[in-house]
């Protein structure tokens, strides 16, 4: 059996995912350097165990996003892209995690595959939950609009700020 | 499962991120951007909904040897089965390795998801240390499939697993001892006569002598009744106080013993050797929380040394040191003070690498006590730093000394039998 060390499984899955974002977010020029430089950051962070690194090439990325969506990108195609750059934030972080708690020589394979996984489906299905009101053909009423706005940023703070059970 | 949950804050900022993509959507009249911000939310939605991961843990630990030689390569085997009902996504395991065992290859942690019925194993090497050492329960985190909730427990295997076996004490290291004050009758010959085994003198018999101290050849020879006397013998109360803090805890080289595991071989010794001498001998150790145990005889006495000086080794040099530093010497002293019994003879094992060593030797000097000092010698000299600390210490021995205190130094390599036997120590 080939020794993999640890995290590295996990660090070359964040960095594909970030491959992901990058080219499905890359539309634009802004959007194509925010991109390699998140994706830079991402995969060197993933491979050298720095979590502070991942996130910052995260936010590159998640920028990429923004600026692709400004420069003209379709829906479908931000949001494979805010999935993929999700999946490669927290991929990434469990690959520096891994490094940084268990010992250089333990078998994490099983873990880090599982994981991979398991984020990309909750996050593909996310997207898809993301997407399908995107292709119901429905006539939008400015009220309805303003107040599905207020309910969306309710509900999002309402999730970040909720204490625990 | 029991144990403690924790939300992970994995997508700590996500919300932000949310807001961020919605706003700048309606700015910039992006409706793309919007569902990149329902994505997040929905995210977050999960966060709050997954439920914390469940599992029932078995535990199986092995030894390859169970009571292996100090030093000799112990495999370790570890299996872990999920016998829940419920898969668990991720389980990251560490085994609880007794602090005085090295790991010297493979690795204690495992990281793997487990389904129901489903077994994980790792097996490792450490190198076993004098004593017994007990495992510790293993800690397992179990997290979600997306890690953002996690399951914290400590799992203890089917059954408690014990590497290396109790110091033995009846073949320790004799040695004469400073004092001859003691009161109680013992195999310590002192000076004066009365009963015993050590023949003294013969005189003239007195009203009241002893029957049996009658020399009755004598009477049938010459008819004149005559008192044999012997050397008294008397044992003595002798206190082994062995320093065990962690800044004792110090090796000349990253696999050898350290100087505390040392310290606790002899005082191991020691207390064989004067338990064999019929002499009443406590053990005080000076390390993380303080252990005392009174000068006594005996097998449940010796019983209760050997799991003291187990437990000290075992211990290691984590935790919180009483400091003996400073004012903490005089803490020490005081606290030795109030617990020595007053004919008590003192022997202080320690590598004195530092002056709190000293100043606790020479606070027990001056209480009147007959001090001696086993001296462990970690350091080496192949730095410029560590050829400074030798001459530290050796200098710190040569004060000991001057101060009328006897010191025995043992070598890095050296057997506790020997350097008795240098320092004219032994019987």
């Amino acid at each position: 059996m080939v020794a993999v060390r640890v995290g590295r499984l996990a660090a070359c899955y964040a960095t594909g995912a970030g491959i992901v974002a990058f080219v499905l977010a890359g539309v634009g020029p802004l959007a194509t350097v925010f991109g390699a430089f998140g994706l830079f950051g991402l995969a060197a962070g993933s491979v050298r165990g720095r979590a502070a690194l991942v996130t910052g090439g995260c936010l590159g990325q998640f920028g990429a996003v923004v600026a692709g969506g400004v420069s003209g990108a379709g829906t479908a195609q931000l949001v494979g892209a805010g999935a993929a750059v999700v999946v490669a934030w927290t991929v990434g972080r469990t690959a520096a995690e891994l490094r940084a708690s268990l010992d250089e020589a333990a078998d994490t394979r099983r873990l880090e595959a599982t994981h991979a996984a398991g984020v990309t489906a909750v996050a593909l299905a996310a997207a898809g939950v993301a997407v399908t009101p995107t292709l119901l053909s429905v006539e939008a009423e400015p009220v309805g609009v303003g107040l599905l706005l207020v309910g969306g940023i309710c509900l999002t703070t309402a999730l970040a700020l909720a204490p625990e059970a | 499962m029991t144990g403690t949950v924790q939300r992970t804050e994995r997508w700590r900022g996500l919300s932000a991120a949310a807001l961020l993509a919605g706003a700048l959507g309606l700015l910039t009249w992006t409706p793309a951007l919007l569902p990149v911000a329902a994505l997040a939310v929905a995210l977050l939605a999960y966060g709050r909904v997954v439920a914390p991961p469940d599992g029932t843990l078995a535990l199986t630990r092995t030894v390859s040897e169970p009571e292996p030689d100090p030093g000799e390569e112990v495999t370790v085997r570890l299996a872990v089965e999920n016998v829940g009902d419920r898969t668990i996504p991720e389980l990251r395991l560490v085994d609880g390795v007794p602090p005085a065992l090295g790991v010297v290859d493979g690795a204690p942690s495992l990281g793997t998801s487990l389904r129901p019925g489903g077994t994980a194993r790792l097996s490792y090497s450490v190198e076993a240390a004098s004593g017994a050492h007990e495992f510790q329960p293993a800690t397992a985190l179990l997290r979600d499939a997306a890690g953002v909730i996690e399951r914290r427990a400590e799992v203890e295997a089917d059954d408690a697993t014990d590497v290396g076996e109790p110091p033995g004490l009846n073949d320790g290291q004799r040695l004469p001892l400073r004092a001859a004050n003691a009161r109680f009758a013992g195999r310590q010959t002192v000076d004066g006569s009365g009963s015993g085994l050590t023949f003294r003198t013969i005189r003239e018999y007195r009203r009241g002598d002893p029957l049996s101290r009658v020399d009755w050849r004598r009477r049938a020879r010459t008819g004149e009744l005559a008192t044999v006397e012997f050397h008294p013998e008397r044992s003595l109360p002798v206190v082994l106080v062995v320093d065990t803090r962690s800044v004792a805890a110090v090796a000349p080289t990253p696999e050898g013993e350290t100087a505390v595991e040392r310290s606790l071989s002899g005082a191991d010794a020691l207390f064989g050797g004067l338990s064999a001498d019929d002499h009443r001998v406590g053990v005080a150790t000076m390390g993380p929380g303080r252990a005392w145990l009174p000068p006594g005889r005996g097998r449940a006495h010796e019983q209760r040394a050997r799991e003291l000086f187990a437990r000290s080794v075992e211990q290691g040099p984590d935790g919180e040191d009483d400091d003996v530093a400073g004012a903490g010497a005089d803490a020490g002293r005081e606290w030795l003070r109030e617990r020595l019994p007053a004919t008590a003879e003192v022997i202080v094992l320690t590598p004195a690498v530092d002056d709190a060593a000293v100043t606790l030797i020479e606070g027990l000097a001056a209480l009147g006590r007959p001090v001696s000092v086993v001296s462990p010698n970690p350091t080496v000299e192949n730095t410029a730093g560590r050829t400074l600390a030798r001459f530290e210490r050796r200098d710190r021995l040569a004060d000991v000394r001057a101060s009328g205190v006897p010191v025995v130094e043992l070598g890095p390599d050296e057997r506790i039998e020997r350097a008795f036997a240098t320092a004219g120590w032994s019987r």
